[in-house]
């Protein structure tokens, strides 16, 4: 069930469709955690308040129009969005590897739940939709999400879950309040 | 309503008691036979005609029926209604092997069904009341209660509820002189309360008995898991007709605010609902709350009905995920209102929806510690009963392409189109892993190839990586303890159970014991597992 919500979360921020609330789903289901959900909520409500659609195909066609949500807009709102990224990253799903003698009780990063929390939080900040000139904006988002990836492995390496669920709780309760009550 | 739609709904209204006609192997054997009489039939004649009525509602449901003719007329609110009820239906007829109950969930199918289409242009008093106060009768249960109040309070749940719809229906004719719902937003507000009131009732009565809990079964003596025992209640079947005819009258009502706070005490109903971990109900009370709300929020509360309906029917925990496009439905709806009652609904659906994944874990949790030889569905009591298979189908569909469920009314088409392709990649990567494993590389080889735990799921299912060279596998696992039963039970049928931790807090102080020793402490010597035993 893990592996297969989070290569459908993958799937969902690659090709920016969907619902940014089942999105959240997935990556609960994914990090088998219920507050990976509620930052996946929170997370929503922050696309809601900043573009006022839960569509992860509105949030990109707006990024089309007004420019990439990480550095376009007011203040408030692209804090917003780097936050809600934040968030994602942080709330990574890891993996228990295969219990053997070596590494029973250890925790380790979920390449596929890597990959789809990179490509999320890369659609959040820098994934607006092809235009008339695709050339930028696909070389624009494969540079965002590999960095993403990148950033969300680090993360999920180094901090523990605990740390790393406080974090991810703050971040995204911050982006929802940034975008609602900006 | 055409022809051919008239003559489907008077099946689908027939069929379950036609069902009861068919061969009884048990009544047909000879008197002597008493093993044969006391094994369940092989083919179940009742349940086969539920189905084929479920069946019949559908075609309505999927060509759009409405209108009237022959004295009844249907909705396609009603006829989904008609068609969860049947589900319900053939849940409950699982397992049932006494002649009275078959008969007795058949014929309270046509008293709900009768009481959602029985009238010319609307739902008549007669019908409503009569139909449903049969079907409250014959599906209380009886045999399972104690003497006394307490053992009748559900009866008198199911009668208040009846009685509500009653009161509604005196009130609309005190105001209009008319005993059948109008067709037109004119309803008062008192008469709209006395509708929703009756549907929370009604509610109540169906999912009494539907609190998912994990105790231990009868035979837990005996080796090996025992046989399940899940089984929907028929009463049940009243949730589905009272949440029809809730979720028809409140949209009625001449102005919004005056049943605002009736929909923010069912708000807080639900909230209090998922806190005792009656989803079921919660669902169902935070249907009829976004019903009573703004008019963005109806088809919000259609699909939470409907995700109700299918999770009674289902009642297995993993089933809380047919509530996602109903609550999916229910944000867009409050986006589009963004008044306080809708903000409300939406405060109160996180929290359920909190409460229930919550529940839903813990549940899964004791399940995997009740299979005793490993992450299997069947031994966990996971996996559905063949009478819920057609309950299954429709809540994958639900889940998959809710956009699709044009009665609700709901505008889910980047929903769909998104959940899809989740699907779609994940089934793909899932196959590939099981594979992998199947082939000895990659990814799922270590899972599979660790002796007597069966199919890849549960605790080491997440990986992306298998173990690392040259480390020693675990031995077969071993069964912690007797197996389990997933079952619906009273609070006074079981012991309470301690709450277990969730899944992700479990594993850190295993971590820290045999990663970090203390300082200064001799290294632990390795323990001695026992092995597989050596040819």
């Amino acid at each position: 069930m893990p592996l297969g919500a989070a290569t459908g979360l993958a799937m969902m921020a690659a090709t920016a469709s969907g619902d940014v609330f089942a999105a959240a789903v997935l990556l609960g289901l994914a990090a088998a955690d219920i507050a990976a959900g509620a930052v996946g909520v929170l997370v929503g409500v922050a696309v809601v308040g900043r573009w006022g659609s839960s569509s992860l195909a509105a949030l990109s066609g707006g990024q089309a129009v007004v420019g990439a949500a990480g550095w376009s807009g007011p203040v408030a709102m692209v804090l917003s969005s780097w936050a809600a990224a934040f968030a994602i990253v942080l709330a990574c799903p890891r993996r228990r590897p295969v219990p053997t003698a070596a590494t029973e009780g250890a925790t380790g990063v979920s390449l596929a739940g890597v990959l789809a929390c990179g490509l999320l939080a890369a659609a959040l900040v820098a994934g607006p939709a092809a235009g008339a000139d695709p050339a930028p904006v696909v070389a624009l988002r494969v540079g965002a999400s590999l960095v993403a990836v990148v950033v969300a492995a680090v993360v999920a390496g180094a901090c523990s879950r605990p740390t790393a669920r406080v974090g991810a709780l703050i971040a995204a309760a911050a982006a929802a309040a940034l975008a609602v009550l900006a | 309503m055409t022809g051919a739609q008239a003559a489907t709904l008077v099946a689908a209204l027939v069929l379950p008691v036609v069902g009861l006609l068919g061969p009884d192997d048990r009544r047909t054997a000879s008197s002597g036979d008493a093993e044969r009489r006391r094994r369940p039939a092989t083919f179940r004649w009742p349940q086969a005609g539920v189905v084929v009525a479920a069946a019949a509602w559908l075609a309505l449901v999927v060509s759009g029926a409405g209108g009237h003719a022959a004295g009844l007329h249907i909705t396609p609110v009603v006829a989904a209604a008609g068609c969860g009820a049947a589900l319900i239906g053939a849940a409950s007829l699982e397992g049932m092997t006494k002649r009275r109950s078959q008969v007795a969930t058949c014929v309270a199918l046509v008293g709900v069904g009768a009481a959602l289409t029985a009238g010319p242009d609307g739902a008549q008093a007669v019908a409503v009341v009569g139909g449903l106060a049969v079907a409250v009768f014959l599906t209380y249960d009886r045999g399972a209660s104690r003497w006394g109040w307490a053992g009748s309070a559900p009866a008198f749940l199911g009668a208040a509820g009846v009685a509500a719809y009653a009161g509604g229906f005196v009130l609309l004719h005190d105001r209009s002189g008319r005993w059948t719902l109008p067709a037109t937003p004119t309803l008062s507000a008192e008469t709209v309360v006395a509708f929703v009131v009756g549907a929370a009732l009604l509610s109540v009565y169906g999912t009494l008995g539907d609190r998912l809990t994990l105790r231990r079964g009868p035979n837990d003596s005996q080796s090996g898991p025992a046989a399940p025992q899940v089984g929907t209640r028929s009463a049940a079947i009243l949730l589905a007709g009272g949440l029809a005819l809730g979720l028809s009258a409140a949209p009625l009502r001449a102005s919004t605010a005056d049943v605002g706070v009736a929909a923010v005490v069912l708000a807080a109903a639900a909230v209090a609902a998922a806190g005792m971990r009656r989803g079921t109900l919660s669902l169902a009370l935070l249907a009829l709350a976004a019903a009573a709300g703004p008019p963005a929020l109806a088809p919000g509360a259609r699909l939470l009905a409907a995700a109700g309906v299918i999770a009674v029917a289902v009642g297995r925990p993993w089933v809380w995920l047919v509530a996602v496009p109903g609550a999916v439905s229910l944000a867009m709806g409050v986006v589009d209102d963004g008044g306080r009652l809708a903000l409300a609904t939406a405060v109160a659906t996180a929290a359920v929806a909190v409460l229930l994944a919550e529940a839903a874990v813990d549940t899964l949790a004791g399940s995997e510690d009740a299979s005793a030889a490993g992450p299997s569905w069947s031994a966990a009591g996971l996996s559905p009963p063949l009478g819920a298979l057609p309950a299954v189908v429709a809540g994958t569909w639900l889940v998959i392409a809710a956009g699709t469920w044009t009665w609700t009314g709901s505008a889910l088409g980047a929903y769909d189109q998104g959940m899809a392709r989740a699907v779609a990649a994940g089934l793909l990567a899932v196959v590939g892993y099981v594979l992998a494993g199947q082939l000895g590389v990659g990814a799922g080889a270590g899972v599979l190839s660790r002796p007597g735990t069966g199919p890849p799921g549960g605790r080491q299912s997440s990986g992306a990586s298998g173990p690392p060279s040259g480390s020693t596998p675990l031995p077969p696992a071993r069964p912690r303890r007797r197996p389990t039963q997933l079952v619906r039970s009273k609070r006074s049928a079981s012991p309470p159970r301690p709450r277990r931790p969730a899944l992700s807090q479990r594993a850190r102080p295993r971590a820290r014991s045999s990663a970090r020793p203390p300082k200064g402490a001799r290294p632990p010597k390795p323990r001695r597992r026992p092995g597989p035993p050596e040819a």
